[in-house]
């Protein structure tokens, strides 16, 4: 079996987020623990996807994009704090989005090839929904927060940061694959997307232990 | 076609480049909102520290005044008329015989004695005044000075009163106390005119007297314009202010104004 080595940091990240569990919990991040078991399973298998005598592995990338968007959203809603209005909203916009990308799924760009559509929607959910969160942290808490030590700010900056290239070149996707747009022999995806990942990641882990040593900050609302 | 490409390539990593940098903007500037925002949490703590500071100095000074008004109220009036029912007492016992006048006499010099300790204790219990309007404890106030002889104090009020906070309905009374003692000990005035205007937004207290007058700038100046420099300072205190209009020989206008809230 072959690990990428940006997957190293996606395992890390998942230990380090069992480890931290309790931190975790108490931040209303614990949703995080199911979703990092998501993105493992689907990196193992799509990069060792010939292992099982698959041609491609689109399949299981599409199969990821359905499944973990829920986590996604709702790790947003978590780190929103919505009032009751605006969590009636805020899961209108999410189901709908979540109804778009399947019906993408299965109707209109399918599961053998990549869901472009559905990742530049997701994406530029997760850009808003992190803004937002960047937002309310700064604008609403009364208090001057020390960023570096806010583990809600560097989870959404840097899914606001990693949104916005995945964006581009997930979007472009079929176009860079079709028209084999290159980057030091690697195509754009294969040069770009494992480094986004490993710092996206690592950021997590660091996220994940402000969240283990600040726990009692979040054990009251905001 | 590989220069076609290297366009393409370019344009994309252009764009992202791009993104990127409006992302990190985005960062910089809530960075930069997050610290003004400190900035100003911290002036405002300090502004609210110096505001306490300012109270607790306030509330000192009154209590500090406040015991030299029971001092001097005990000994001018209470101790006197206590002194006159023990002469009168005297003067029965060298008589060595029960004169019903006297009797009479001592009685009202007592009685006399009850209701000023009586009025004495309630102009000072800022729980009292807490629970009375602001007019009726400036018209009780009145009514204890009158009641004493030195002086003649009369009062107006225009429109009704609103709600007004304990703290500045204290501080407001307090301020109105201490102009009003100040005429009585300095002025030597025989007419005293309080006026209390309830306007929409403010109270308009004036308080005017026929005495010598002053220059006020020059005793603001003095160590001894103390007293007239608490008036305005709790008057800001609470938000309004305070004007001291006098001329040596004209009398003395004393002017508050003070928001509801």
């Amino acid at each position: 079996m072959h690990i990428a080595w940006f997957e190293y940091f996606q395992i890390i990240s998942f230990f380090v987020a069992i480890y931290c569990w309790k931190g975790l919990k108490a931040c209303s991040l614990l949703a995080f623990i199911p979703l990092l078991v998501i993105v493992n399973i689907t990196e193992l298998t799509g990069i060792n996807f010939r292992a099982f005598g698959w041609s491609s592995n689109y399949f299981i990338y599409n199969l990821y994009l359905l499944v973990s968007t829920p986590f996604f959203f709702y790790l947003a809603g978590k780190m929103l704090f919505l009032t009751k209005k605006e969590t009636i909203i805020f899961y209108i916009v999410c189901i709908l989005c979540m109804i778009l990308v399947f019906v993408n799924f299965a109707f209109i760009q399918g599961s053998r090839q990549l869901n472009t559509f559905s990742v530049g929607l997701i994406e530029i959910m997760i850009i808003v929904f992190s803004g937002l969160c960047l937002v309310r942290l700064t604008v609403f808490d009364q208090h001057e927060l020390n960023f570096m030590k806010e583990p809600y700010f560097w989870i959404n900056s840097l899914n606001l940061l990693s949104g916005l290239i995945t964006l581009v070149v997930l979007g472009l996707q079929s176009y860079i694959m079709i028209n084999q747009i290159e980057i030091a022999n690697k195509t754009l995806y294969h040069a770009i997307l494992p480094a986004i990942n490993a710092i996206v990641y690592a950021g997590y882990s660091y996220a994940f232990i402000l969240c283990r040593t600040q726990k009692t900050r979040y054990s009251s609302p905001l | 076609m590989q220069n076609a490409k290297d366009q393409v390539l370019f344009t994309i990593i252009a764009v992202i480049i791009i993104l990127l940098f409006l992302g990190v903007l985005f960062l910089v500037m809530l960075f930069y909102y997050n610290n003004k925002k400190g900035q100003m949490s911290k002036e405002k703590q300090l502004m609210r520290a110096t505001f306490d500071k300012q109270l607790l100095e306030s509330k000192l000074e009154i209590q500090e005044q406040t015991f030299g008004m029971i001092s001097q109220e005990i000994h001018d009036n209470v101790g006197q008329i206590l002194s006159l029912a023990k002469v009168q007492l005297g003067i029965m016992e060298q008589k060595q015989s029960v004169d019903g006048e006297l009797i009479t006499n001592v009685k009202e010099s007592i009685s006399l004695a009850m209701t000023e300790l009586r009025d004495i204790a309630k102009s000072l219990s800022s729980e009292r005044l807490q629970q009375l309007s602001l007019q009726d404890s400036i018209t009780q106030e009145i009514r204890r000075i009158n009641r004493s002889g030195f002086i003649k104090v009369s009062s107006d009020v225009q429109g009704v009163e609103k709600n007004i906070p304990d703290q500045h309905k204290l501080i407001a009374f307090r301020i109105v106390q201490e102009g009003l003692q100040n005429i009585i000990k300095h002025a030597g005035a025989s007419d005293v005119k309080v006026s209390i205007r309830y306007l929409d937004d403010c109270i308009f207290i004036t308080i005017f007297d026929n005495g010598i007058g002053f220059d006020p700038e020059t005793e603001l100046k003095k160590r001894e314009g103390l007293g007239l420099q608490n008036i305005l300072s709790r008057a800001t205190l609470v938000g309004g202010k305070a004007n001291i209009m006098s001329k040596p020989g004209e009398g003395t206008t004393l002017q508050i104004q003070m928001a509801y809230a």
